[in-house]
């Protein structure tokens, strides 16, 4: 069967099912607000937004992979421009755009304008230190530990502490080989 | 006219037994570490009991990561079709591990389409499912029944793919 091609985060997005973007930022904003009254720290809430974000990327994972068509990416460039233009477009709406690599093309920044979890959200005095969208930090390092990338995570720039944009640098800690950890009898 | 009209007949005597013939004995999904986590058997030839369905999946497991080492060409991501007298095996690997193979008759064609859509199937009504836990045995009805109607349907809808 010859390869089918991949498809635009465009196409996928027209087809999948959605929701009313109100309902699930509202909806976001419930969990938040819940977290923080559970949990009373913030660096809790910001710990646990970050463990279901990883919770639901390595399954949000094979769902891209089916749908999306896209094979096997040849390098960390491209995964996340895939990321960017393709996973964010296809589950949030979105494009990201990727910028500001290193020299040994490991460490990148995802940079999102517009982001519909924080239609409605202003952060209150008692909450500086939270990261409002950390639960998009945790996907995508769920995501990408199962196609064996282990990275980090870290936001650089938030429009909710009065920045231009979302900023999300992307560092890749490790790539696990896939091959089976033969050992050749000696 | 008459002529025309058992021609059609003919036409459809024969494809009804070409397609009626391709039939689909089970289908096997395997987790990322090789455990068997779906078999279910369709159609009343090739069943197996739950320890012949366990040694299947072990062994495919290990067949096919032996075939990635084996072949000469770099890059190969194991096999992906089976040719036996009496079957084919087909098998798709998601890029996350997961395995999903089918066993069918031999020639039965748009297995690759099957095994696909078994994996958004998969994606919808297991890995969406909040109660499933990962690389745990699959116990979903509603990807049960889905995946039934898939196996069913195949003739008609994968033709047209």
């Amino acid at each position: 069967m010859a390869p089918v091609a991949p498809r635009s985060g465009d196409a996928i997005f027209a087809n999948v099912e959605r929701v009313n973007a109100e309902l699930f930022t509202l909806t976001y904003g419930a969990i938040v607000r819940q977290l923080l009254t559970d949990l009373e720290e913030v660096d809790e809430v910001n710990k646990q937004l970050d463990q279901m974000g990883y919770n639901i990327g390595i399954r949000l994972i094979d769902e891209f992979l089916a749908k999306s068509n896209v094979s096997r990416c040849v390098d960390f460039r491209e995964t996340t421009d895939v990321i960017a233009k393709v996973g964010f477009k296809m589950f949030l709406g979105v494009t990201a755009s990727v910028a500001n690599w290193d020299a040994d093309g490991t460490c990148c920044s995802i940079i999102l304008e517009d982001n519909p979890l924080v239609d409605f959200v202003e952060l209150p005095d008692n909450c500086q230190g939270l990261y409002y969208c950390n639960i998009l930090s945790g996907v995508i390092r769920g995501a990408l530990e199962m196609v064996s990338m282990k990275t980090e995570i870290t936001w650089i720039r938030d429009v909710l502490r009065g920045d231009d944009a979302f900023e999300l640098q992307v560092k890749l800690l490790k790539q696990v080989p896939e091959e089976y950890p033969y050992k050749d009898d000696e | 006219m008459a002529s025309r009209s058992q021609l059609r007949l003919i036409f459809m005597q024969f494809s009804s037994i070409t397609f009626g013939m391709a039939a689909i004995y089970s289908l096997y999904i395997i987790n990322k570490s090789g455990g068997l986590i779906y078999y279910k058997d369709y159609g009343s030839s090739g069943r197996m009991d739950t320890n012949d369905s366990l040694r299947v999946a072990s062994l495919w497991h290990s067949m096919h990561a032996i075939s990635q080492q084996l072949s000469p060409v770099s890059g190969c991501t194991g096999i992906e079709l089976l040719q036996a007298d009496t079957f084919d095996l087909h098998c798709f690997q998601s890029l996350t591990g997961t395995k999903f193979f089918v066993v069918c008759e031999p020639g039965t064609q748009h297995m690759e389409s099957l095994l696909k859509f078994s994996y958004e199937l998969y994606t919808d009504y297991v890995l969406k499912n909040p109660f499933y836990e990962m690389e745990m045995p699959i116990r979903c009805e509603l990807f049960d029944i889905n995946l039934a109607q898939a196996v069913q349907k195949d003739r008609v809808a994968f033709l047209g793919r």
